[in-house]
């Protein structure tokens, strides 16, 4: 487990001589980091990082850790849902593999390594013939559609035709993790900025590598932590991910803040209670939402 | 006004379709079908209760390797994945109806998870001990 998801785990108060985070689910969940952000990602905390066991007693996990599987891309892939509703098409690299669109693609996207490249595997031929089966079944009681007539004539439903080996990376392969911090270290060879946004405000600025505005897509937690260890993470799946970050951000965090809202109708403003400690003085928008009013801090007033 | 190319504007949707909704009520045999979210009616128009036990026989029933859970809790689960039987298809697929691409989906995740759960070896367990048939 790198020290990313130990910490995390640590500040869960979880006990590891205890905990295992092996096969489980019907998506055969495994390793610290896909339960980690399988929980971040279905229940917005560590729901299952800190009882991974839920996934094989608690009837709705087990069905959520298929569905994560089914519908969140990781490690640079797309995901079965992706592919089965065409929001991923093969790249170059991926049709000179032979891959192309249909549930044969599913199969080599997990098993890719193990079981294409032959029609003589049994686990992909019966995995090829549940779905071929499933899809000749399923038809509207009025007749207006059939599944059937969503398969296209080019597509493949199994993988026989897709050489063995290890899906292609292509057009998921992006940095999907978010943070505010990654440290001093930003310039190092400790993170890959060529996989980083904006990587070259990051590395500018009399801050060094501080990150004094947004939050950042980087393509590895782990490497963020050895440079910045501390450093809250989201992923990009996540509900309000990115908007998480930013309200985390040292910056939405600060007293002086200068911020602006609108009052609720009838809400009056007083606009030395708008003063922080240093007298910074704050913006307002007026009730109607329409004219801007800069108040400036009222000396002695309540 | 930004342009993005087709492949990004895929990606797009697919981080759109990927948001899970842990807010999402439980759903029970007395929940009403004008209650089911709409990714669970689209599933509802072709798939029975019947029908489940038929395809995940492994998974319910006394003798099954997982008694504990049922066609309810699977709803359950599919309620908090919104996109998933109601997703935006990529331009190749945007002509077919929602319950036919909800079909083809579903078609697609019920033949990979009876592989996973291994509906031909009831023995198998998974880490725990429990009987979750599973493969790895």
């Amino acid at each position: 487990m790198s020290d990313f998801y130990y910490y995390e785990a640590l500040d869960a108060g979880i006990d590891f001589t205890t905990t295992r985070y092996g096969y489980r689910g019907a998506g055969f969940t495994y390793g610290a980091d896909v339960y980690y952000w399988m929980s971040q990602v279905i229940y917005g905390d560590n729901t299952i990082f800190a009882d991974p066991a839920r996934l094989a007693t608690n009837p709705v996990d087990f069905w959520l850790s298929g569905l994560m599987k089914w519908m969140i891309p990781m490690n640079g892939l797309p995901a079965p849902h992706n592919i089965m509703l065409g929001q991923w098409e093969p790249s170059e690299d991926e049709l000179a593999v032979g891959l192309t669109q249909g549930f044969g693609a599913v199969s080599a996207l997990f098993w890719g390594a193990t079981e294409c490249g032959t029609t003589k595997n049994p686990k992909a031929n019966t995995r090829t013939a549940i779905y071929e089966g499933i899809m000749a079944s399923l038809a509207a009681e009025d007749g207006s559609w059939t599944a059937q007539e969503t398969i296209y004539d080019w597509e493949a439903n199994g993988c026989d035709g897709v050489r063995r080996g290890d899906f292609p990376l292509g057009d998921y392969n992006f940095p999907q993790f978010i943070t505010s911090t990654v440290g001093n270290n930003w310039n190092t060879d400790t993170i890959n900025t060529d996989n980083a946004s904006e990587d070259g405000i990051m590395s500018s600025g009399s801050y060094g590598g501080d990150n004094l505005n947004n939050c950042w897509f980087v393509s590895n937690p782990e490497n963020v932590w050895a440079a910045a260890s501390g450093s809250e993470m989201w992923i990009m799946w996540q509900k309000d991910a990115y908007r998480n970050c930013l309200l985390a951000h040292p910056r939405f965090q600060a007293r002086g803040m200068h911020a602006t809202w609108a009052p609720a109708d009838g809400e009056d403003i007083f606009p030395s209670r708008l003063e922080d400690d240093a007298g910074l003085i704050y913006s307002c928008v007026s009730s109607d939402n329409v004219a801007w009013e800069t108040h400036e801090p009222a000396s002695g007033a309540e | 006004m930004y342009a993005v190319s087709d492949a990004a504007g895929r990606v797009l949707t697919a981080a759109y379709d990927g948001i899970f909704d842990p807010t999402a009520a439980e759903i029970t045999v007395d929940t009403l079908p004008e209650d089911y979210p709409t990714n669970v009616q689209n599933l509802m128009t072709f798939m029975t209760e019947e029908d489940f036990d038929s395809l995940i026989p492994y998974q319910v029933g006394a003798d099954a390797g997982v008694p504990f859970t049922t066609f309810w809790d699977f709803l359950t689960a599919v309620a908090k994945a919104p996109a998933f039987c109601n997703g935006v298809p990529g331009p190749l697929y945007s002509r077919f109806s929602d319950p036919a691409l909800c079909a083809r989906e579903a078609a697609g995740l019920a033949a990979t998870m009876i592989m996973a759960t291994n509906a031909d070896d009831a023995s198998m367990v998974d880490a725990d001990g429990n009987a979750v048939p599973t493969e790895q």
